[in-house]
């Protein structure tokens, strides 16, 4: 009993000099941030698996003040040996990847990142924690960073007038409507077609940048749909998705537009259409509500079949919601 | 008897021990969705640079020219900038173990100067509509960062 009394009594002397003031502070100056890229092509609609990389970097300094009368212990603090480690995490849909950065100096600069790659499929929401802790050898944890996203890989229909016949193999029929040149086709075809084969040239193609930053090498876009789940998480919680359309040098032809608001706009359970017709070498622009100042630009691409043709298609690609 | 709920006390109390002897408050981050203003253009550029020259799929909504042209100019940032932190680092290692500071404030500072030359190099490099591309990328960027500052 009497050593219980020992420990208690060195316990509440320890708190005791630590009330008035604290034994350390931390001045952090740390900025954390994720990112993500696809990093295999999905083949196919809903349920097709690609793989995708996140990226998780902190970056940056803190000023650690030691402040002898908080520590008890008679005011002697030895600092020797104190090191910062930074703490990276991520967690997709609960599974979960740590890595610990090199443990530095206590004045040192931190920078640290983690590159882990994960595996998902089209149309199935993912929730995403990406996390940041530094830890001081002395203190314990004295930053954090933990906020949670949610995104989806998602495929956007494109149509392009010109004549061309992907293998069957490649198509598709989606249970909602698609809307071709203003009429209704209830049973349309979705055809999933490498947009590289339909240049000549090198296409601009590609799949790898969140959000929604895709370059495509198309000459009509007619339809797009940012997810295939429907709209929700980044698009429903944060933005509200406006088009506009611009000519090849950027130039509006037009002001921002809700399709929602639109007669050329509808909203399906897996994303949005648009209808307009847009000349061979005009653009369509995305912004959103919220975000007036970001601008994704779908510009002309380099396909050197310029004459549109009455035969119509959907063709299908792919981009992060 | 006595042993095992000296042991356990101990167990339970130990934690509380290293925390109210080092007594600090943790530092949340504030999520730059919630408040991009909170978030400075410099740090933006930093982790848009650093991510962009780790892996050029940031750089896709680029046309090629501008792409290659950035992917160059990022690559020598990356090299410089790195090269800076190990030799601020090594400098501040010696000092705290002689158990002296370092003054961190001029590395910051040269640190946003180095972000902001490579902006310029950018802007020199890059077409028009190029620099607004990775301005719109920065800006959307802000919205997956955490940074200091609380908001008002």
């Amino acid at each position: 009993m009497k050593r219980t009394f020992l420990i208690l009594g060195l316990l509440l002397g320890c708190s005791g000099a630590a009330k008035g003031q604290a034994c350390i502070t931390y001045t952090d100056n740390y900025a954390s941030s994720w990112n993500m890229a696809m990093t295999s092509t999905p083949s196919g609609g809903n349920g097709s698996p690609f793989s995708v990389q996140f990226t998780v970097l902190v970056d940056g300094s803190a000023t650690m003040t030691v402040n002898p009368s908080g520590c008890g212990l008679g005011g002697n603090v030895n600092l020797s040996g104190v090191t910062h480690t930074p703490q990276l995490s991520i967690s997709v849909n609960g599974s979960l990847t740590n890595y610990n950065g090199p443990a530095v100096c206590y004045d040192c600069y931190i920078n640290s990142s983690m590159t882990p790659t994960y595996n998902e499929v089209i149309g199935t929401p993912v929730t995403l924690d990406p996390g940041v802790d530094v830890d001081c050898s002395m203190g314990g944890i004295f930053f954090t960073w933990f906020p949670t996203f949610q995104f989806e890989g998602a495929f956007t229909f494109v149509k392009n007038e010109e004549p061309l016949d992907p293998p069957a193999s490649d198509c598709e029929t989606p249970n909602v409507p698609i809307w071709i040149d203003g009429a209704q086709y209830s049973n349309q075809q979705i055809c999933s077609y490498s947009l590289s084969n339909w240049c000549t040239n090198t296409p601009d193609a590609d799949y790898g940048t969140f959000p929604f930053l895709i370059t495509m090498a198309v000459a009509d876009v007619k339809g797009v749909s940012p997810a295939t789940g429907g709209m929700k998480g980044w698009w429903l919680n944060f933005w509200v998705p406006l088009y506009r359309i611009v000519n090849a040098s950027g130039q509006p032809l037009s002001g921002w537009f809700n399709p929602k608001q639109t007669a050329g706009g509808y909203i399906y359970n897996w994303g949005w259409v648009l209808q307009q017709n847009l000349p061979y070498a005009n653009q369509l622009q995305f912004t959103m509500l919220n975000q007036p100042s970001v601008v994704w630009t779908y510009p002309k691409g380099v396909c050197t079949s310029a004459t549109p043709s009455s035969a119509a298609f959907v063709a299908e690609d792919y981009a992060l919601q | 008897m006595k042993a095992s709920v000296l042991v356990l006390l101990l167990v339970f109390t130990l934690h509380p021990i290293r925390a109210q002897d080092h007594q600090h408050t943790v530092s949340v981050a504030t999520n730059g969705f919630e408040h991009p203003e909170l978030v400075s253009d410099s740090d933006a550029y930093r982790h848009f640079f650093i991510l962009a020259a780790m892996d050029s799929r940031q750089l896709s909504g680029l046309l090629p020219a501008d792409r290659i042209a950035a992917m160059k100019i990022l690559s020598d940032f990356k090299a410089e900038w790195e090269g800076r932190i190990a030799e601020y680092n090594a400098r501040a290692t010696e000092l705290n173990n002689k158990g002296q500071r370092s003054d961190i404030k001029p590395f910051l500072a040269a640190r946003d100067t180095l972000g902001q030359q490579t902006r310029g190099k950018l802007v020199q490099a890059l077409s028009e509509n190029g620099v607004k591309t990775i301005d719109a990328s920065v800006k959307a960027g802000k919205g997956r960062m955490g940074v200091p500052g609380r908001p008002q």
